[in-house]
């Protein structure tokens, strides 16, 4: 006789599943500050197989690249990304690039990574199915991801879409990590993102 | 002979591509222009970029859509003489892969603005305006572009010169300010604005447009607003009327201030577009 406890078990089991299956299936761009970040499973720019849920409890960001766009080509000539990055490494934030370049392949994303050196990975998403669930429409589109799984923040870099201002422009994603790791809640929680567009296959 | 033709045939070969990738490579061109060739004290002169785009590519308009960046027109005149804003003819309406839109220009665009305050005392000398121009080219790739140039101009007592067919042809591209458009004006167009309403916090605005005769095709395109995140919802029409109902989110509380503008584009079934910018004030509405 199959005990009760284990079919409450089952039953709840499938519950949570479903959840999480569904959530990956996420209606595409319809995503807002305060959903749950939709799970994936991405190669990096070596073929090692990638899963958000392997950072479960770890505040993310994901940051959408093109390193053909002049707008990312821009941000890491002046270093935004890799200071940031390094800045929040330190505090256990995990960053993570996204390449929903059509036209692209692992090798151009690593041979961006080493031109750039950079301490994280480029995640291959060249049929754009991440980069249309999550919404994401420029390039670059940053995603700040908290500890509990939830989008406190998505958006642009800061205000500074012409980069005029290098010195004093305002970093939404360094405001946004500075407020979580203050329990303060992300006060310009959302910006409209700059750069080019999202290269997606037709 | 047959070596002759060979030749003649690599060389083209080389002519059509080498040109075409250098083009490619800059697939933008600009010149720098004035409408005429000399101005008279208080008569009327404009000065602009005429931007060259090749096939496939396209810059941006003031509001450059979900990507992009809105080119930049920066006109710097002589001391005592005032430059007006910059007027930015209507866009065209680009969806991009990722049902991402973006509003701007292919092939060719004049950007210009009208000068006033050129003072009697200039008579017999010339204007010299520097100009300068940036933008985002886009096609597969996204390519920024800048350039800058003079505009000379001479000043004379009296000017009787044709106005260049550039400016005349970007002028009748101008959308019209629909709030300045007084009674006799409005009796003159083809079409009503009925009414509009407003609901919600995230503003959902609902606009009516009447025809007068004919049925014309309605499209909607909205200028930048800081903080706020403009979607069209539908574009609903039948034989008698066209609803446009659009929302607005805002991103920052402080941002619903102010007006919310829209252009409305009609064209009729000849193909003719006219473009009225219309106005929606946001701070008289009700939050919740």
């Amino acid at each position: 006789m199959i005990k009760k406890s284990f079919l409450t078990n089952l039953i709840l089991g499938l519950v949570v599943a479903l959840t999480s299956y569904c959530q990956c299936f996420a209606s595409p761009g319809s995503l807002g500050v305060g959903d749950k970040a939709p799970l994936f499973t991405l190669s990096d720019q070596d073929g090692a197989q990638v899963q958000l849920s392997d950072f479960k409890g770890k505040i993310v960001v994901l940051e959408w690249t093109n390193p053909d766009c002049p707008f990312v080509k821009r941000h890491y000539a002046t270093g935004t990304s890799k200071a940031l990055e390094a800045r929040y490494r330190e505090k256990g934030v995990v960053w993570l690039a996204i390449n929903s370049t059509s036209y692209m392949s692992a090798d151009e994303s690593r041979a961006f990574k080493e031109a750039n050196q950079l301490p994280y990975k480029i995640l291959s998403d060249f049929q754009g199915n991440v980069g249309r669930l999550y919404g994401a429409k420029t390039t670059p589109h940053l995603f700040v991801i908290d500890q509990q799984g939830a989008i406190v923040y998505q958006g642009a870099y800061d205000d500074d879409p012409r980069g005029e201002n290098s010195g004093s422009s305002f970093n939404y994603v360094a405001a946004a990590l500075d407020s979580l790791f203050e329990n303060k809640s992300v006060e310009r929680a959302e910006t409209q993102p700059y750069g080019c567009s999202v290269k997606y296959a037709s | 002979m047959r070596m002759f033709k060979l030749a003649s045939t690599y060389l083209a070969l080389i002519l059509f591509f080498g040109v075409g990738l250098s083009f490619a490579q800059e697939p933008v061109k600009v010149l720098f222009v004035a409408d005429r060739q000399a101005v008279s004290p208080g008569g009327a002169l404009q000065i602009g970029a005429l931007f060259d785009v090749a096939e496939g590519w396209h810059i941006y308009w003031l509001n450059p859509g979900d990507s992009g960046l809105a080119t930049n027109v920066r006109i710097e005149a002589p001391s005592g003489v005032t430059v007006g804003p910059l007027q930015w003819p209507i866009p065209e309406e680009f969806v991009q892969p990722g049902d991402l839109k973006g509003y701007g220009y292919q092939a060719k665009a004049l950007l210009f603005s009208s000068i006033s305050g050129v003072a009697k005392e200039a008579i017999g000398g010339k204007l010299e305006f520097a100009v300068q121009a940036d933008w985002l080219a886009c096609r597969d790739v996204c390519i920024r572009g800048k350039d800058e140039g003079k505009v000379v101009v001479g000043v004379q007592e009296q000017v009787e010169s044709d106005v260049s067919i550039e400016f005349v042809n970007a002028a009748k591209n101008l959308p019209l300010d629909f709030s300045g458009c007084d009674a006799s004006c409005q009796d003159k167009l083809p079409f009503e604005f009925e009414s509009v309403s407003f609901e919600g916090s995230n503003l959902l605005i609902n606009s009516w447009v009447k025809w007068k005769g004919s049925p014309m095709v309605v499209s909607w395109i909205p200028y930048p607003l800081k903080d706020v995140t403009p979607k069209l919802v539908s574009i609903s029409d039948n034989p008698k009327s066209a609803q446009v109902q659009f929302r607005l989110k805002f991103l920052d509380k402080a941002a619903r201030n102010g007006d919310f503008s829209a252009l409305y584009i009609f064209e009729d079934q000849n193909g003719q577009r006219v473009g009225y910018k219309m106005s929606f004030p946001l701070s008289t509405q009700k939050t919740e």
